[in-house]
């Protein structure tokens, strides 16, 4: 497996979707390939940061504007 | 279950959303009372053919999308701009990246340089990223929220992700010479 097709299999690798055969041949490349296994992991490491940075809850004063615009709009 | 609880449950969500979408707090505050306006009124048609969230991120969506349209052409990236970039990105590292827990990279510098990457990313490109990377959903879902095949969802997913580690790897490697 060269360069371009492991790069090209990340995601279906992260969501556990390759088969059997592509995996082993994906996993034996990022083996010997430290360039690859490196980019691998800062493309890892970027959707976890990315998670972290994004995954917030709405703040506090929006949540009470939004309920009070509905409550004046719905009367509920 | 009562509309309030349901607004209640989901604001979160369709803040991200927006958020994503738009990049912009007072639009994100408009689209979001609109949308959750819209819910209400278009509650009785939803159907349960799809989930109720995959048909809350439609509305949402289209709310999101027509505001977009109202400011199209004053700050957006253009697709091929951002393509090119993320096509130069691809195969351009060797860095090794800090180690140690996620939790505790997320300084304040990293949040300003990925929600600078986000604004700088086309809004296909952010929608397909929060719903598969924030939300939780698969590809498929994906597809159907945003009516594009799969395989376009995992291109712009996986381009959306490089061009986001693009961005990191270049504050890392300038960080890490400092």
């Amino acid at each position: 497996m060269g360069c371009k097709e492991a790069l090209g299999l990340f995601p279906d690798y992260l969501d556990g979707s390759l088969d059997a055969d592509t995996c082993r041949r994906f996993e034996e490349h990022l083996e010997g390939c430290a360039f690859c296994l490196k980019l691998f992991e800062s493309y890892r490491k970027a959707i976890s940061l990315f998670r972290q940075a994004h995954l917030r809850e709405i703040p506090v004063d929006l949540s009470e504007r939004l309920r009070g615009f509905l409550a004046t709009h719905l009367k509920f | 279950m009562a509309f309030e609880e349901l607004v209640q449950r989901y604001q979160s969500k369709v803040y991200r959303l927006v958020m994503g979408v738009l990049q912009d707090h007072q639009d994100a505050e408009e689209v979001l009372q609109e949308t959750f306006l819209r819910v209400f009124e278009k509650l009785d048609s939803f159907r349960g053919d799809s989930t109720f969230s995959s048909w809350l991120y439609r509305v949402t969506l289209n709310s999101a999308f027509m505001k977009l349209r109202e400011k199209k052409g004053s700050t957006m990236v253009s697709l091929e701009d951002a393509l090119a970039y993320i096509e130069d990105s691809e195969l351009s590292s060797s860095l090794n990246w800090p180690s140690g827990p996620d939790d505790e990279l997320i300084t304040e510098e990293v949040m300003k340089i990925i929600g600078e990457a986000m604004e700088k990313m086309p809004e296909d490109f952010r929608v397909v990223l929060i719903l598969r990377d924030i939300e939780g959903f698969s590809n498929e879902e994906t597809g159907e929220i945003l009516d594009v095949s799969v395989p376009a969802v995992k291109s712009r997913l996986h381009r959306a992700r490089l061009f986001l580690r693009k961005r990191l790897d270049e504050f890392y490697r300038q960080h890490m010479q400092e």
